[in-house]
């Protein structure tokens, strides 16, 4: 069990639960406490007359309490885990699991199961082929219309923007919805991230409403495109593929260590980027979960993790969106990664993957031997050649930085978003932190 | 390229069309011979553009480097520890946060670096020992307090001193007064002194009763000339401290009184033995001055006689040792005389104020032994090991009370005895305390009383209160593990 007290914390909803959890995590508050290979169980004294049984499956992490919490994991769960992590003599070894710890887990073993050999229903092709259709043709309306559109605000000019900022945009985004291209309204939403009180505003926001315009030109031209641009443009239009089309792809298996987790919400969606990083294959993967409203997480997926998995890309120029399709706990930890220690390589890369895909918001890059520096109130990361990127974490994330690396060189990982360099994970002397945890 | 696609894009294509400078790349000559609207061109050629510039980008080349931060002399906390400070911040569990840097600091340990950012930041906090919380954070500390302009102040609080008494506010004055009456009471009073006349009223005050701490026989010029001072609360004050001073003017004038109002006599008892009585003579007639030195005239209590209530008042300031010397009795005596006289539950609370403030010990056990004392600062009388027959007279008048006497910084175990008599007055009223209260409680009970613990966290009771009390019972039994686990 690789999990460590910070990473278990990490799995709760909100600190309140983890704050109930660490409370939890004490002998006293469990009747039983029991574990073997594949699971820890235990009874915990709560406030109703019988004990809530709490059950973790260790295979492939996951909870299972009978408590009225509509939280997940519960306080039940993570006080559990923390104490086996804390005080694992505390457990006695059971080989015999505990009737709901066995039955939970065999239900999860049939789901799994179930999953795998779950037959696509028959459908209806004439009735599909109708579906596509229709919407192809709303599509060619939408593309239409925002190519209009784009061309009305370049003939007058956007200095008067920033006065109706996030007005000008409105309309033509209800109707890419309308239209079912909810790529290109998603496009136009990203404009309100643009902060028109900063300078070089007017740079972000043309390279955002030209690059819808290419979208939209590659759109109309996509007979001509190669298979992997014309997919990533239609991902980019609003075409989505089913898990179950990405999972018939190719696997990818190897050992990925979880580089960082992140959560934004926009409009009561939480988005979760998990970035991955392969061992063998050298390979990043970018796991994406979106939670509606409460939504319970589904990936209990830790930053500094290992996992032995099956991965299957999305298909694109670029493959880096992932879905795991198996994993396992890991055997081998003994690989390690290989990383560059020069800015050259990581913007030759940069360069690289904008020549495949020019639309590619985020790019993964890990470096070493890396030092921060501090000029006239800006933050740089500087290789071992003196050659520095300024970065775009917040300024207490820096000094988190630089008071973990002590001034001297250290590994990082990051995420190149339109030019900028944002730090999620550095490491030094076998140590590491997670500066967006 | 980028100007003047930017300067297009501002203006509109309407008005400007961007000029393709000569060596451009050919893309763009292609894009503006394509037979399309303006608007088409300008916007590919836009895209092109920026596109050029991102994947075109290069680094930097930086001369300046930050120094490195000099190895730490000192050992670094365990990493459980360190998960425990990071928790306590997380959770902003003040009373754990507290007890964590203590121990730390007592190990002579120091944080480990990633966390000294939140540390400092806490330090910038009036509510912390700032002191403590920089000697955590150790070179790591020092070194970041240097680079960064808002954590300097926590390294050269001097510098910054030196400006806070001209044109701090109010509240950085008085910790910068108080911190050096503290360290030179006569210092205080020099800088006090330097700007009182220009201070209004308000300040005047609050500077005024920041003395105490220090009061001598220095400070009585000063406070002497404050006694015309415009203000009626500031005189008051400065009367009292006058008051407190002992061998001032004031205070040699009060005990002179004192002296006139107070004989022991000796009377004959069964015709046999002598026995000694204390008298307060109700005849003495004083100079009206002495209203002006603040003693009141009468009492607002009633029944009080007014020779009693003047002669309690000049008691609570009055030095037992000096009193006894005085009448030629012993402090054990005089006590005595004073708690057998008819008047003496007027006079108790002057008495304990004397005790207390004399720190007399004959006279503190004297009224402690009472059982019905109200004032817990009667203890500090005693030694340590005295005190434990009397902790729990204080109990159920002000519970809080004597658990904030109790909690000390030391974190030092109570007794067990003691220990399990507090579980057994807050398992019938566990809401005399407060929840951060427990926790501090908890943090100071000795192993011994785990199973005391565990009998109430297992007892059956289901009532409200006692639910609550299992609770901070649970919460106690985790923070008396977690003090032996990093113990």
């Amino acid at each position: 069990m690789q999990y460590t007290r910070e990473q278990i914390l990490q799995l709760a909803p909100d600190s309140a639960s983890a704050k109930a959890g660490l409370q939890l995590a004490t002998h006293h508050k469990w009747v039983t406490r029991a574990c073997n290979d594949v699971a820890i169980w235990g009874e915990c004294h709560g406030s109703g007359k019988n004990p809530y049984q709490t059950a973790i499956d260790l295979t492939n992490i996951a909870f299972k309490c009978n408590c009225p919490s509509r939280k997940f994991p519960c306080k039940h769960g993570l006080g559990l885990f923390l104490l086996f992590s804390e005080d694992r003599t505390a457990f006695t070894t059971g080989e015999e699991l505990p009737a709901y710890v066995t039955e939970w887990l065999s239900k999860r073993q049939a789901r799994e199961t179930a999953r795998e050999t779950t037959q696509e229903k028959p459908v209806d092709e004439t009735a599909r082929i109708k579906r596509a259709e229709s919407r192809e043709k709303k599509v060619n309306g939408g593309i239409e219309e925002i190519r209009a559109w784009l061309g009305d605000v370049i003939r007058a000019g956007i200095a008067h923007i920033p006065q109706q900022a996030y007005q000008f945009h409105s309309n033509i985004t209800a109707r890419m919805v309308d239209a079912q291209a909810g790529g290109l309204a998603s496009q136009l939403r990203q404009i309100n991230e643009i902060n028109f009180f900063n300078d070089g505003w007017q740079k972000q926001l043309l390279k955002k409403l030209s690059g819808i315009y290419m979208i939209s030109e590659g759109y109309l031209n996509r007979d001509t495109l190669p298979a992997g641009t014309a997919r990533d443009i239609s991902t980019l239009i609003g075409w989505t593929i089913s898990k179950e089309e990405v999972s018939q792809t190719e696997p990818v298996t190897d050992n990925w260590i979880v580089l960082s987790v992140t959560m934004t919400e926009e409009s009561n969606v939480t988005t979760e980027r998990i970035w991955l990083y392969g061992l063998r294959t050298k390979q990043f993967a970018l796991l994406l979960n979106f939670y509606a409203g409460n939504q319970p997480y589904q990936t209990i997926l830790v930053p500094g993790l290992q996992i032995d998995a099956d991965i299957v890309y999305y298909p694109a120029s670029v493959p880096m969106r992932a879905l795991i399709r198996e994993q396992r706990p890991v055997t081998d930890r003994s690989m390690h990664a290989n990383i560059p220690n020069s800015f050259s390589i990581i913007y030759n890369n940069i360069s690289d993957t904008l020549s495949r895909n020019p639309f590619i918001e985020q790019i993964p890059f890990m470096i070493e031997d890396v030092k921060a520096t501090l000029t006239s109130d800006r933050w740089f990361v500087t290789d071992l050649e003196g050659l520095s990127v300024p970065i775009s974490n917040p300024e207490d994330e820096c000094w988190n930085m630089l008071a973990f690396s002590g001034g001297r060189r250290f590994s990082t990982f990051g995420v190149c978003d339109q030019g900028q360099f944002d730090l999620h994970f550095i490491s030094a002397a076998r140590q590491g932190i997670f500066l967006k945890s | 390229m980028n100007t003047e696609i930017l300067k297009a894009a501002l203006l509109g294509t309407d008005r400007y069309i961007p000029e393709i400078p000569k060596g451009a790349p050919e893309i763009y000559t292609k894009i503006d011979a394509l037979p399309t609207s303006k608007e088409d061109r300008f916007l590919k050629m836009a895209f092109v553009s920026l596109l050029y510039e991102e994947a075109g980008a290069k680094p930097l080349v930086i001369d300046s480097q930050l120094p490195e931060c000099p190895p730490e002399p000192q050992a670094i906390v365990t990493s459980q520890l360190a998960a425990l400070v990071q928790s306590a911040i997380a959770d902003q569990n003040e009373v754990l946060f507290a007890f964590l840097v203590f121990r730390i600091a007592q190990r002579n340990e120091v944080i480990q670096a990633q966390l000294v950012p939140g540390i400092l930041d806490k330090a910038l906090e009036k509510k912390y020992d700032k002191q403590k919380l920089i000697r955590i954070c150790g070179k790591t500390g020092e070194w970041l307090c240097g680079l960064n302009p808002r954590w300097k102040v926590l390294r050269d609080g001097t510098t910054e001193d030196e400006n806070v008494w001209d044109i701090g506010s109010i509240e950085s004055r008085k910790g910068f007064l108080s911190a050096l009456r503290k360290k030179d009471p006569g210092a205080a009073i020099i800088l006090l002194e330097s700007t009182f006349t220009q201070e209004n009223a308000n300040n005047r005050l609050a500077f005024l009763q920041l003395l105490h701490d220090g009061l001598s026989l220095s400070d009585e010029p000063f406070l002497q000339k404050l006694i015309t001072d415009k203000s009626q609360k500031v005189r008051e004050v400065a009367i009292g401290l006058l008051r407190q001073i002992q061998g001032s003017a004031i205070n040699r004038y009060h005990l002179e009184c004192l002296r006139r109002m107070i004989e022991v006599r000796e009377e004959r008892h069964l015709l046999v033995t002598k026995k000694k009585k204390l008298v307060i003579a109700e005849d003495v007639t004083f100079e009206e001055n002495i209203f002006k030195t603040g003693i009141e005239k009468v009492s607002a209590e009633k029944g009080v006689q007014d020779h009693v209530f003047i002669a309690g008042q000049l008691l609570s300031l009055a030095d037992p040792v000096e009193l006894s010397n005085m009448l030629n009795i012993s402090e054990q005596s005089l006590i005595t005389l004073f708690l057998d006289h008819p008047a003496a539950k007027v006079l108790l609370p002057f008495l304990t104020s004397s005790a207390i403030r004399f720190k007399c010990k004959s006279w503190a056990l004297a009224l402690l032994h009472r059982g019905d004392a109200r004032d817990i600062g009667l203890l500090d009388a005693l030694e340590e090991s005295e005190r434990l027959p009397f902790y729990l007279q204080f109990l159920n008048g002000n519970a809080a009370n004597l658990f904030a006497y109790l909690l000390n910084d030391a974190y030092s175990l109570l007794p067990a005895r003691l220990a399990e008599q507090l579980l057994d007055h807050l398992s019938k009223f566990p809401y005399h305390i407060n929840q951060g209260t427990y926790q501090r409680l908890g943090l100071q009970l000795p192993d011994s009383t785990m199973p005391i613990l565990k009998k109430y966290a297992d007892d059956p009771r289901q009532d409200y209160p006692f639910r609550y009390f299992k609770n901070q019972v649970l919460e106690m039994m985790r923070l008396v593990e977690l003090r032996k686990k990093i113990a």
